[in-house]
């Protein structure tokens, strides 16, 4: 190509000298004729420009002189003499004469450069426009360089204003454009959005342009090169650069030694606005949540003893308010009497308020054992660092939701399957750099980790954009240990699942990270000891996302209180989505004696809880109980009840201590008002046992 | 974002040296000769739907000049959000002045390197 732009540049310079020189020769008869001068001063013009595209430097050097001149006649300033005819001829004769000798370095024609320099020379004192800016300009080239290598390493912060006018979209600059510019110079520290002036919706100019932005940027690079991003906006707007590296560590010092508050002294000195100061004041005070706060140091046993003795206070206390409330009816049915009713109201609103109280108290009690999962965090960061370098991996942590609060028995509990699990993104998921730049992506990878809280669960996601999980090659192994079928029909997600099956592994050599011969069912067991659930979003080639959900709590929950025939069970509260009763037309015979609720445009698998427990029930058919429509990581079933008797918060008592092994279909048992025992379903597992042939299912139970 | 980048100058040179540095950035290059062709160029490009995110102008051209042309288009709501990115020889602070006056986004200087010109045209169409 740059042979064809020469090739087109010398094409089209003898076109425009040959302009020049009819040009010249039509001026010589009518010296006053503008329209003439302005040709032939846009034709020597071009010839300059493509000079200096295609990089030749004296054309470009003569063409700029005889421009200059040029320029001299047309704002009036030379007059047309012979002389200047002259010049002008001798300088069109001598561009088209390197043309035609192909010297376009000039060497054969120095001297006739020279001499017409010289003569250039003497026009050029005559008027003012013959500075040759080009060599100037080098030389701020140069000083600029020898600056930029000087402050290179050091780091500088830089303050910067920017107030744009409000018509700036009509230059066709887009702000946007400039916030993104400052962020490819450096690390961008702070930034604030004063949107004061953003006026109501109704008085919106959408073309118009209102907010005005503070961005504190470091940067290795020096004031000129920040400057250089405003080239264009800094005459008609107000852009403040201010170079703040000392003033910054001065003022954190100083207000340090004055224990001043240092957005006050900030704001008193102007140079932030109010709500700046509060939105770090509100960092902070996030940040400092998240330590450990340790003003009183008790004893974890303490605590628990407290938990454990709010829980015996909660069942007593619906015992007490249940034998009261019988006694109270039993005493009105005998009188009927009027007056009793407002002792029962009474003694109604005494119940509320104790309840009330004791829910308090429970959360309250429940908060100070709650603390930030932030520091689990931080201590893996440091663990993948590490053995990110040992196994020659480049690995970035992104960390989310470090503020998010657990139980601390939780995090304890969680702590070691959560390692398991990064060890393994880090190890399977995440690829070597090599493989990575390969496939078009950043050489470093990237482990995100996540918590917040979501419908009364605490969610924990490990996030990997690593190499994903192939769920077909995970079902290939699983029939090759024969965990599964080659026929089972499995959803993608239970393919992944079979990850957390005993003894399976499909890395294919063991290293030192996760090859140690605890498996994932290890993981699987702890979250599920934790009545928690996992699942696995994967996507080859782009990532995977594990997410762990977990119950806030480990002792106490809400729950709805159901009947099957004599039995009482608590299904826990935030697994219910609605109760419905069916009528028949909504009962549709599937495949075998299975059935389904048509619910709304959904088809909802049905079973009756007598059936999956093997149960004495009053309701054998979905019309005749009530349906409890459950909801759990998306998926809805409708387990049929004999009757629902109410919402109770539930203290839950682990069947572990007194049996063997975990049951499937059963989280626990719990101890009513009236001293029977309920037991509490495991939503989880009661999807799995659906699922399951009949045959299947009691033999595991 | 679109990214078409419309370049007017009476140089043959400069637009060829303007659109193969920009193609092979990835943008799409639409050419005028002169002011007045561009105005019709761009008419004719609306026609079929393309909008250019920015226009590169040379400023002295003839027919219509290139301050003539970004005032001209500036009129048109069509156009008016463009932004013009005039050319001009060495630092010629005049110029700059007037273009902006006119409404130009910004100026490049000539001659420049493709890396100049690619950084300048990113400025702006991303």
């Amino acid at each position: 190509m740059d042979d064809e732009l020469f090739e087109l540049f010398l094409e089209e310079t003898r076109e425009n000298l040959q302009v020049m020189e009819e040009g010249l020769l039509d001026l010589e008869g009518n010296t006053d004729n503008i329209d003439l001068i302005n040709v032939i001063f846009r034709a020597m013009h071009t010839i300059k420009g493509g000079a200096g595209l295609v990089g030749m430097q004296r054309i470009n050097d003569v063409t700029h002189r005889l421009e200059n001149l040029l320029d001299g006649v047309r704002n009036q300033e030379v007059s047309l003499t012979d002389d200047v005819f002259k010049v002008l001829f001798d300088g069109t004769d001598i561009i088209k004469k390197m043309l035609d000798e192909n010297d376009f370095t000039g060497v054969q024609f120095s001297e006739a450069i020279d001499t017409l320099f010289k003569q250039l020379d003497y026009f050029d004192q005559n008027h003012t426009t013959g500075t040759d800016s080009t060599v100037i300009n080098n030389d701020n080239k140069t000083v600029n360089n020898a600056e930029n290598e000087k402050s290179k390493s050091e780091i500088r912060t830089f303050k910067i204003t920017l107030r744009f006018q409000p018509t700036i979209f009509e230059s066709g600059t887009d702000p946007l454009m400039i916030l993104r510019e400052i962020q490819e110079v450096g690390r961008i520290v702070e930034s604030y959005c004063n949107s004061s002036k953003l006026p109501l919706l109704e008085e919106l100019v959408t073309h118009q342009f209102y907010l005005e932005w503070t961005v504190f940027v470091e940067t290795d690079k020096n004031q000129d090169a920040i400057d250089e991003i405003f080239i264009f906006v800094a005459d008609d707007n107000e852009i403040f650069v201010d170079d703040v590296t000392e003033e910054r560590a001065l003022s954190v010092e100083y207000t340090l030694s004055e224990q001043k508050q240092i957005g006050e002294l900030l704001v008193d000195e102007g140079k932030v606005f109010k709500q700046e100061v509060n939105k770090i004041v509100n960092k902070q005070e996030e940040a400092k949540n998240q330590e450990h706060s340790s003003t009183i140091r008790v004893e974890a046993s303490k605590l628990e003893g407290i938990l454990n003795h709010l829980a015996e206070l909660l069942i007593s206390h619906s015992r007490v308010k249940e034998l009261v409330l019988s006694n109270m009816n039993l005493f009105n049915d005998r009188s009927g009497e009027q007056h009793n009713n407002t002792i029962n109201r009474e003694i109604n609103t005494a119940f509320e308020e104790v309840d009330k109280i004791i829910r308090i108290v429970q959360e309250k009690v429940m908060n100070t054992s709650m603390i930030p999962i932030g520091g689990t965090f931080t201590r893996y960061q440091r663990m993948i660092r590490d053995l990110a370098r040992d196994i020659n991996k480049e690995v970035k942590i992104h960390i989310e939701g470090k503020e998010t609060e657990l139980d601390k028995q939780v995090i304890e509990q969680i702590a070691d399957p959560l390692k398991h699990l990064i060890r393994n993104a880090l190890d399977h998921g995440i690829e070597t750099p090599d493989e990575r730049e390969a496939m078009d992506k950043p050489r470093e990878g990237t482990i995100t980790l996540r918590a917040f809280h979501q419908e009364g669960n605490i969610v924990i996601q490990i996030s990997d954009d690593g190499k994903g999980i192939d769920e077909q090659a995970i079902f290939a192994k699983a029939v090759e240990k024969q965990i599964v079928r080659a026929d089972d029909k499995l959803s993608k997600q239970d393919m992944y699942l079979l990850l957390f099956n005993p003894g399976f592994s499909t890395a294919k050599q063991v290293t030192d990270i996760s090859g140690r011969g605890v498996g994932l069912d290890v993981v699987m067991t702890n979250i599920k000891n934790l009545r928690g659930t996992v699942e696995i979003d994967s996507e080859i080639g782009k990532g995977t996302t594990i997410t762990i959900k977990l119950p806030l709590t480990l002792a106490i929950i809400d729950g709805m209180m159901v009947r099957v025939g004599q039995e009482r069970f608590i299904i826990p509260l935030n697994m219910i989505s609605e109760f419905i009763k069916a009528s028949p037309e909504q009962v549709h015979q599937a495949e075998g004696n299975g059935a389904f609720i048509h619910l709304r445009g959904e088809n909802l698998p049905y079973v009756g809880l007598y059936d999956l427990l093997d149960l004495d029930a009053d309701c054998h058919a979905p019309t005749e109980g009530i349906l409890v429509v459950l909801q759990h990581n998306g998926r809805k079933l409708a387990l049929m009840v004999d009757d629902i008797l109410g919402q109770q918060q539930v203290v839950i008592k682990s069947l572990k201590e007194n049996m063997q092994q975990q049951i499937d279909g059963i989280a626990g048992v719990t101890i009513l008002g009236n001293g029977m025992v309920a037991i509490i379903l495991d939503v989880p597992t009661i999807y799995k046992m659906v699922k399951q042939p009949k045959s299947l299912r009691s033999s595991a139970g | 974002m679109s990214k078409v980048v419309f370049i007017v100058d009476d140089s043959r040179t400069v637009r060829a040296s303007v659109e193969y540095t920009l193609k092979k950035e990835g943008y799409q290059v639409e050419q005028a000769v002169d002011g007045q062709d561009g105005i019709n160029r761009l008419e004719e490009l609306r026609q079929k739907g393309i909008r250019p995110g920015m226009i590169i102008s040379d400023i002295n051209m003839p027919n219509l000049d290139g301050i003539g042309f970004i005032k001209e288009i500036k009129k048109s709501l069509h156009y008016k959000f463009i932004p013009v990115l005039v050319l001009t020889t060495e630092s010629q602070d005049e110029k700059k002045m007037e273009g902006k006056q006119a409404g130009a986004a910004g100026w490049l200087v000539k001659p420049f390197s493709p890396e100049q010109l690619i950084g300048v045209v990113k400025k702006f169409v991303k």
